[in-house]
């Protein structure tokens, strides 16, 4: 199965404060996260930088999941070893917004944990939220993705909504195929269509959903 | 403090980040923060710090990662008090 990882963070929900508190951030951020914040990253607000890396690296250990099912998430461990900013800020998100790979003009990462080394693609939308998708292919180009604004914050309004809007999505792709999302019992979830079984992630935090997978080959 | 103690001290931190509350009032040691309880993957360093606050010790990153289950949840705690 595939591998690919996503993870929506709604910044209207976390707590400042105490995310500019060393004894909370030095449990996601490695030191040498903490050093590349201020060599090349100070111009933004650090609660900012936090949360990007959080959703980066809960992004590849969703992906990571997939491959060992039993495998426990170390943030700390996670590092980031190579961040790239966007040159330009983007200041407003519509209630919906679903693509195909990504604009060039992202935050591009690179995550290692342990031997391993993934890559993601970051988007920070204004102060609305940050949405992060890891892959083990430095290609995003077939990777599918979306984002919602929904109404309900509730757990149960969350798994609905994200599973309509990513069946939604695939029953075009597939046209017409009879979709369902389960769930492994270690907790990723996959698709299966007819015979195969397609990997996909799901997120949401607040008001926020997205989901992601890699465009299956027709 | 024993394991029950810890549980019930326990579930008033877990209180304000679980949105499953029916979920909460029936937990016990092999119930998961996130399947069970649903608790957002984004709270779980603030439960980590609110587990400090409470019992008074240090949880490294180490010992934060097993803290998936309300029973290695204890089972952390525990060790860091008697540490």
């Amino acid at each position: 199965m595939q591998c690919i990882g996503n993870d929506i963070i709604a910044l209207n929900a976390i707590d400042i404060p105490r995310t500019n508190t060393p004894r909370f951030y030095t449990k996601i951020l490695a030191e040498s996260e903490q050093q590349l914040y201020h060599s090349q990253f100070s111009a933004m607000p650090f609660h900012y930088f936090v949360w990007l890396l959080w959703s980066i690296k809960e992004s590849a250990y969703k992906c990571l999941q997939k491959q060992q099912p039993d495998l426990l998430f170390s943030p700390v461990g996670t590092v980031i070893t190579g961040l790239s900013a966007p040159s330009l800020p983007i200041l407003n998100f519509p209630e919906l917004l679903e693509g195909r790979g990504f604009d060039n003009d992202t935050f591009k990462s690179v995550i290692t944990f342990q031997s391993q080394k993934l890559y993601a693609r970051s988007v920070i939308y204004g102060d609305k939220l940050i949405y992060t998708v890891a892959s083990v292919n430095p290609d995003f180009a077939d990777v599918s993705w979306g984002i919602k604004y929904i109404e309900q914050a509730d757990p149960e309004s969350q798994s609905t909504a994200v599973r309509s809007l990513l069946l939604n999505r695939l029953q075009v792709e597939l046209s017409g195929s009879e979709l369902e999302v389960q769930k492994h019992s270690s907790g990723y979830p996959f698709v299966t269509t007819g015979q195969q079984e397609l990997a996909v992630s799901l997120s949401h935090h607040e008001n926020w959903v997205g989901y992601a997978y890699n465009s299956p080959s027709l | 403090m024993n394991r029950t103690e810890i549980l019930d001290e326990l579930k008033k931190i877990l209180a304000p980040y679980t949105l499953d509350k029916e979920q909460l009032d029936g937990i016990n040691e092999d119930t998961d923060l996130i399947k069970d309880l649903k608790i957002n993957s984004a709270n779980l360093v603030d439960i980590i710090i609110d587990a400090e606050e409470k019992y008074n010790v240090e949880i490294d990153y180490d010992d934060a990662e097993k803290m998936i289950k309300v029973g290695s949840c204890i089972d952390v705690i525990s060790e860091r008090m008697s540490a």
